[in-house]
Order: C-alpha cells, then sequence, then structure tokens
C-alpha cells in the first residue's frame, strides 16, 4: 500500500529532522562543556606554571625552571609548555627541539594580542585561548598567559629588564583535545544509533497502525470494487461495527444495491425498447393489410348503403378481406410470441430454430430494407441450455444494428452456426456478418458500453450493451469484428454445457 | 400521345397500393400508380399531375423528399402524405415542407376521398385565382399574429390563462363542401398533437378531420359553430374558432409548429 509508506517516509523524515537539530544542539552544547573544562584546567596549569616558576625567574635558576616545566609538561593531556619572550623566540619549551626558534607572530596565539601589530596587554582568558589542529591531525587547545614586568623584575639588577616594559614574555600552555573528540565521537555514535532505533521502531509502529486500521478496510473496498467492476453486485463489504469506514462501507453496499436494482431495470426496459422498435415496426407492417381490409369493406359498404350491391365486388372485397386479416393474425402472434413476459428459465434450445424465429419477426422489416438474408447452419447442432427468450433479444438487437448499418441501399446479412472445440469445451459459434457500413475503430472498443450509441436520439444505447450481459449470463462471449465500409461480424459462443443462472 | 394522369399514388405496399387505386378509380380519377420512389421520381419529372398521393416510409427515397422534389417543380400542386404511424412524428415535419394534408393507415374509403376532394377543390380555387392565392381565401384574414399552425391545417393561439384555443385553417376549412355537421370532442377529454379532435360532415357526404395542433385536455367547444356553420368558412380564425384545451407539454410540441401562415397560401 503506497499510502502507508508515503505516511511512513514522510513521518520518519520529520524525526530525523527534529532528532538532527536536537543532536547538533546537544552535540554542540556537550562540546563546548567539554572544550571549557579543558581551558579551565589549562588556565590553572597556565597559572600554575607562572606561579611556581616565578621565583626561579627572579633568581634566572634556568635549570630548576627548566626542570618545573619539563615535570609539568609530562602529565597526561598536556601537549607541551613554552616560553617565548617579547619578539617570538622560544626561550624554553617542554618540545626541546623548538627552542631558539621563532614563532610566527600571525598565527597560533599570537593574534589575539597582536592583531593591529602592537601588544595588548591585558585579555581575557577566552581571547587568549585557541583552538587548532596540529600536523597529526589532533585537536589541541592552547591558552597562552603573558608574563607581566614586575618592580622585582627591574629592581633586583640581576638581569637588564627595563622598568617601562610591561609585558616581558608569554608562556603558553598546549592541552590536546583527544580525549574531548573522542567522547564527543562516542556521544555523536550514540544518538544516531538512538536516532536509527527510534526511526525503525516509529515506522513500524505506524506501518502497523496504518495497515491495521487502513490498509484492511482499503482492501476489503477495492476487493470489493473490482467484483462489481465485473458485474457482480452481491458483494458486501464486511467491516467492524465500531470503525469509520463502516459508514462508507454502509454506503458502498447501499450503492451496490441500487446498482444491482438499477442493473435490472435497465434489463427491462432495454426489452421494452426493443419490443418498441419492434412494434413501431410491426405497425407499419400491419397498417397496410388494415388499409386493404378497410378500403374495400368500406367501399362495399358505402355501395350496399347507396342500394348498389354487386356480388362481385362483394367476393373481391371478402378475397382481400380474408387474404389480409390472414397476414394481419400472423404479425400478430410473432409480436406476441417475442413480447410475452415469460420468466427466464434455462431450457434446451437449438439455436438454428432461435434464429429462423427472430428472422421470421422482423421479416418485413428486413425486406422493406432490400436485405438478404443468407443463411448457412449446421444441421445437427447440438442443443444449449439458453434462456429462449433472452437470444431472441440479442439476436433481435443485432439483426436490427446489421440492418441500421446496410441503411436503405439493400445488403445481406449472413448467418452462420456451427459447433467448436475450445479448450476441451463443447461450444456454439453462431456469426452474424453484414456487409454495412462497419463500425469506425475508434468506436469498436465502446460499443457493448451501457448508453455508447451512434444513433443520436433514436437509440438507447442499450443494445449491445444488454445483449453482452445476457450472453456472459450464459457463460458465453460476444465478440466484434469490423471493417469501416466493409461490414461487421458478431460472433457469440455459447457453451453447450452450461449451467447458467439467471439473475433477471 | 402521352396519357394526361390526374393524380399519381407512390405506394410500395401492393394492397394499400391497389386499394387507393382502386377508391379514386371508382370516383372517376385518372391514377396512375408506383411502387418505388425511382419509377416515382422518373413520372415526376414533367410533373402532369394534379394531385401526388405518397407514402411517407418508402424504400431508398422517403416520401419528405418526393415532397420537396414536387414543391421545386410546381409548389401548388397538392401532395398528400400516407402516414403508417398514428402519431404526427413523421407526418407534422411533413407539413412544415408544404404538405396538403396526410392520412394515417389504415383509411377508408370516405377519409382518402375526403382529403383528395378538398385537394381537388384546392386546384379549382387556385386556378379561378389565377394562381393567386390571396384572392382564393373569401374569409375575412384578421391579423393572426401570435398563432401557430400546422401547416395550412389547423392553428393555435394562446389565451392570457394560459389555455389554448384551436382553429381550422384556411387550407381547409375552405375547401370543404357545405358543413352539414361538426362533432366535437367531449369536455374533459384528452387530444394528442397531430391526432383527430374534430371531425366535419360535409353535404357531399364526406367526414374531414381536423389534427389537433398542440395535446391537452378539451375545456369548452363552440357550440355556436352547430347553428352558424357558415362561420368555420368566413371567419375561421375568430369566430369560427372549434375547441378550447388546457395544453400539456406546449415546449415540446411547439416546434412542430409554425408561427405564421405560409405566405404563398393567403
Amino acid at each position: 500500500m503506497l499510502t502507508s509508506y508515503k505516511l511512513i517516509f514522510g513521518i520518519s523524515f520529520f524525526a530525523v529532522l527534529i532528532i538532527g537539530v536536537f543532536s547538533y544542539f546537544s552535540v554542540d552544547s556537550y562540546q563546548k562543556e567539554l572544550i571549557s573544562q579543558i581551558e579551565n584546567s589549562a588556565h590553572q596549569i597556565s597559572e600554575t606554571v607562572k606561579s611556581s616558576t616565578k621565583y626561579d625567574m627572579l633568581m634566572n635558576h634556568r635549570e630548576s625552571l627548566h626542570r618545573i616545566i619539563d615535570t609539568i609538561g609530562r602529565q597526561s593531556g598536556i601537549e607541551k609548555i613554552r616560553i617565548f619572550n617579547k619578539v617570538g623566540k622560544i626561550i624554553y619549551s617542554s618540545d626541546k627541539p623548538e627552542v631558539n626558534k621563532m614563532v610566527d607572530k600571525k598565527t597560533e596565539a599570537c593574534y589575539a594580542c597582536h592583531t593591529a601589530d602592537k601588544p595588548i596587554e591585558k585579555i581575557s582568558i577566552s581571547e587568549r585561548t585557541r583552538v587548532f589542529t596540529a600536523h597529526n591531525d589532533v585537536r589541541n587547545l592552547g591558552i597562552i598567559n603573558p608574563i607581566y614586568n614586575e618592580p622585582a623584575c627591574w629592581q633586583s639588577g640581576c638581569h637588564i629588564h627595563r622598568a617601562d616594559k610591561k609585558v616581558l614574555g608569554v608562556l603558553d600552555v598546549t592541552m590536546s583535545l583527544k580525549n574531548v573528540d573522542e567522547q564527543i565521537h562516542v556521544y555523536k555514535v550514540k544518538l544516531m544509533v538512538f536516532a536509527i532505533l527510534a526511526i525503525i521502531a516509529n515506522s513500524f509502529i505506524l506501518w502497523f497502525i496504518v495497515h491495521r486500521l487502513v490498509g484492511r478496510p482499503v482492501k476489503e473496498f477495492l476487493r470489493a470494487t473490482d467484483a462489481v467492476a465485473k458485474g457482480d453486485f452481491n458483494f458486501e463489504v464486511e467491516i467492524d461495527e465500531k470503525h469509520e469506514f463502516r459508514n462508507l462501507a454502509d454506503s458502498f453496499n447501499s450503492m451496490t444495491r441500487k446498482l444491482a436494482e438499477t442493473q435490472r431495470q435497465l434489463y427491462h426496459n432495454a426489452k421494452l425498447a426493443s419490443i418498441g422498435q419492434l412494434a413501431a415496426g410491426v405497425a407499419h407492417e400491419i397498417n397496410n393489410p388494415l388499409t386493404g381490409v378497410l378500403t374495400y369493406s368500406s367501399f362495399s359498404l358505402k355501395r350496399i348503403e347507396n342500394g348498389r350491391v354487386d356480388i362481385e365486388d362483394l367476393k373481391e372485397t371478402l378475397e382481400v378481406v380474408v387474404r389480409e386479416t390472414k397476414k394481419c393474425r400472423e404479425i400478430v402472434k410473432s409480436l406476441l410470441d417475442f413480447s410475452r413476459q415469460i420468466p427466464p428459465r434455462k431450457v434446451e434450445v437449438n439455436v438454428n430454430e432461435v434464429i429462423d424465429r427472430v428472422v421470421g419477426i422482423i421479416d418485413n422489416q428486413l425486406s422493406i430494407s432490400r436485405i438478404n438474408i443468407i443463411r448457412n447452419y449446421q444441421n445437427d447442432l447440438p442443443e444449449i441450455k439458453a434462456d429462449k427468450n433472452q437470444l431472441e433479444q440479442v439476436l433481435i438487437n443485432l439483426l436490427v444494428n446489421a440492418a441500421h448499418a446496410i441503411g436503405h441501399e439493400g445488403g445481406t446479412i449472413a448467418l452462420e452456426t456451427r459447433e467448436i472445440n475450445s479448450k476441451g469445451e463443447k461450444q456454439i459459434e453462431l456469426t452474424i456478418t453484414d456487409n454495412g457500413c462497419g463500425i469506425p475503430k475508434e468506436n469498436l472498443e465502446d460499443i457493448f458500453e451501457p448508453f455508447f450509441t451512434t444513433k443520436g436520439q433514436s437509440g438507447t444505447g442499450l443494445g449491445l450493451s444488454v445483449a453482452w450481459g445476457i450472453i456472459d449470463e450464459h457463460h458465453g462471449t460476444i465478440e466484434v469484428k469490423s471493417e469501416a465500409g466493409v461490414g461487421t461480424t458478431f460472433i457469440i459462443r455459447l457453451p453447450v454445457n452450461n449451467n447458467f443462472s439467471s439473475k433477471c | 400521345m402521352k396519357q394526361e394522369y390526374d393524380i399519381l399514388i407512390i405506394e410500395d405496399d401492393e394492397v394499400v397500393n391497389k386499394s387507393a387505386k382502386m377508391i379514386l378509380a371508382t370516383e372517376g380519377f385518372n391514377v396512375d400508380s408506383v411502387y418505388n420512389s425511382n419509377d416515382a421520381k422518373t413520372r415526376l419529372e414533367d410533373c402532369s399531375y394534379k394531385i401526388v398521393i405518397t407514402d411517407l416510409m418508402l424504400p431508398e427515397r422517403s416520401g419528405m423528399e418526393l415532397l420537396k422534389i414536387v414543391k421545386e417543380k410546381a409548389p401548388h400542386i397538392p401532395v398528400i402524405m400516407i402516414s403508417g404511424y398514428a402519431t404526427l412524428n413523421n407526418a407534422v415535419e411533413s407539413f412544415k415542407q408544404g404538405t396538403f394534408d396526410f392520412i394515417p393507415k389504415p383509411f377508408t374509403y370516405d377519409e382518402l376521398l375526403s382529403v383528395v376532394y378538398r385537394a381537388v377543390r384546392f386546384l379549382k380555387a387556385y386556378g379561378s385565382a389565377g394562381g393567386d392565392m390571396s384572392r382564393f381565401i373569401s374569409a375575412d384574414v384578421p391579423d393572426i399574429s401570435g398563432y401557430y399552425f400546422l401547416g395550412d391545417h389547423s392553428w393555435c393561439s394562446f389565451n392570457d390563462d394560459g389555455s389554448v384555443v384551436f382553429g381550422a385553417g384556411i387550407a381547409f376549412s375552405n375547401t370543404m363542401a357545405d358543413i352539414k355537421h361538426i362533432e366535437f370532442p367531449e369536455i374533459g377529454s384528452d387530444i394528442i398533437q397531430g391526432n383527430m379532435f374534430v371531425q366535419i360532415y360535409t353535404e357531399d357526404s364526406l367526414v374531414h378531420r381536423v389534427w389537433a395542433p398542440l395535446s391537452g385536455k378539451v375545456l369548452k367547444c363552440n357550440m355556436e359553430l352547430l347553428s352558424l356553420k357558415y362561420l368555420l368558412k368566413k371567419d375561421p380564425f375568430m369566430k369560427g374558432w372549434l375547441a378550447k384545451i388546457k395544453p400539456a407539454g406546449v415546449e415540446k410540441e411547439l416546434v412542430n409548429l409554425m408561427p405564421l401562415i405560409r405566405q404563398q397560401d393567403i
């Protein structure tokens, strides 16, 4: 289900965003906290070194000074301790090779005071601190501590510091941040693992809820719509009474019930429509013989009323009356046979006979359009179980359509029946081929759709869809082949062994 | 020498064709008949017929198409339609194209004759008027704006209260012999557009049927006409009205009617 994945993806995205922002600030403040601790201890060490070496400096006890610096510098976490003089020469360093080298004043600790190339005497701790990456990729924290000129320095007379100098040199303590960085790394990994676990758990719970509350009912609805699309209107959606989808299910079920009812009415209407169409044709046909009867009898009546009775005239009149009344009788009989409301039931049906009956009913209409019927039957056609009435309805529809396609120019309709074997199943194949105007390619797919018509107002668009429905109910198939300007062929296949049940 | 025929019958059904021919021949008309529209078209080429009677539904070419052919060549020739249906659906269309009248199948001896005799009188009047149809009408023609016509056959006019007055057209009322009796519909009965609502019996023992221009329920009939029969011919649009009805479904039916009488027939 795509929706649940979208939902999970969306919510996970937000979780990542929130956890990410939280982690960023958390890591940042943790790092600041740790660095500030190091900074403090570096400052303390720096002060310790300064105060413990003060005496040695005054006394100019270089060895003692060096020893103190070396001893403190060996402590874990301290990278090195250096002293450089005012011009940046390294006077002493716990890292021996550096001694007597010049420090570039533009780098490292110097920039804090020497930004304007002029030393500032008083600066804060944070300004004296710097974090830098040494050549071995380890981050270090350095803190400088200026050694101020004191009266003792110029009063002692042992060495030559002048009284007007304020800063004599700088004590630089560098501490490794390796530990801090390791701790932060561990912290980051922990956060990451937590975030991933949280997102996975979150997704799973979401998936479960969506699947349980939405997925299952939607799947049920999907099955229902599929079933309805296939024409099964008896499918009912079943959903727990407490579920929000229950209302939807109820309205869906009532919709399918109404659809089923409408479909039944459509079948009925289509049947009425085809009867109506037929009746119009029959009325036209019946009016002709009736005209003969009426004109001749009214003529004779007039003559009798005028006292002129001619026995020959009367005989001619009665002959016409009898002949034409018999014609009417035939027409009425076939109409009644067709329209009689017989409940649908399966009986043994010979398809050839059904075709003949239908052709008989609309024969007059066909001959008006000068249509020639060619019958090509398989004589020993097995009987099938089918609803005779419904089959007749299908055939009338197809034949009337064929006649319309042929128009008034005249043409032929070929009717063919044969027994075929399809996948081991015995079937009857009935083909109706006309040489009418044909069906354009773009319409061919739609012709079995309800309400599709090319006849404008005069067609209901139901004939072929009902025909399809009837054949489908008989577990048969109906297909069409057509070429515009050449003609159309309808092929109906009906199983010989059929246990069909009618819905209507 | 080519024979002069009075009437051409075009009807594909044998018994109807023969019946019509028998009736008209019995009455002394020169009748020519054909069974398909191709033959009809050939016969109509020189149009020497005085009256044409054609089935509305013919294979290949409909009666409507034949009507157009006749009207193009000689607009005055009355064309009578034989209609297979008892409704106006097709016939009303032909009224708009200039049909003189139509006869629904099945018809009696007199029903055919009454229409044909009206066509004959129409032609006579047309001839005596020297082809000028405006002089043919003896009736006073008042202002008939707001009237709707079913061909020249019948008319209707709307009252303010929603009721509709029906009457017969001039080409109908003035092509009958003297009126003997008028048979009105019953008050309250339903009448249907294109179906008969009044029958007029004339002194020549024919019966003329008036087709209703609209459908509806009969409210009142003009009983005055029973004593003052001449009003139907003299003043067909005013005092010669036939019935008042309460219409049903005017919107749909009005499109079948023409708002004014065709100029050529006044």
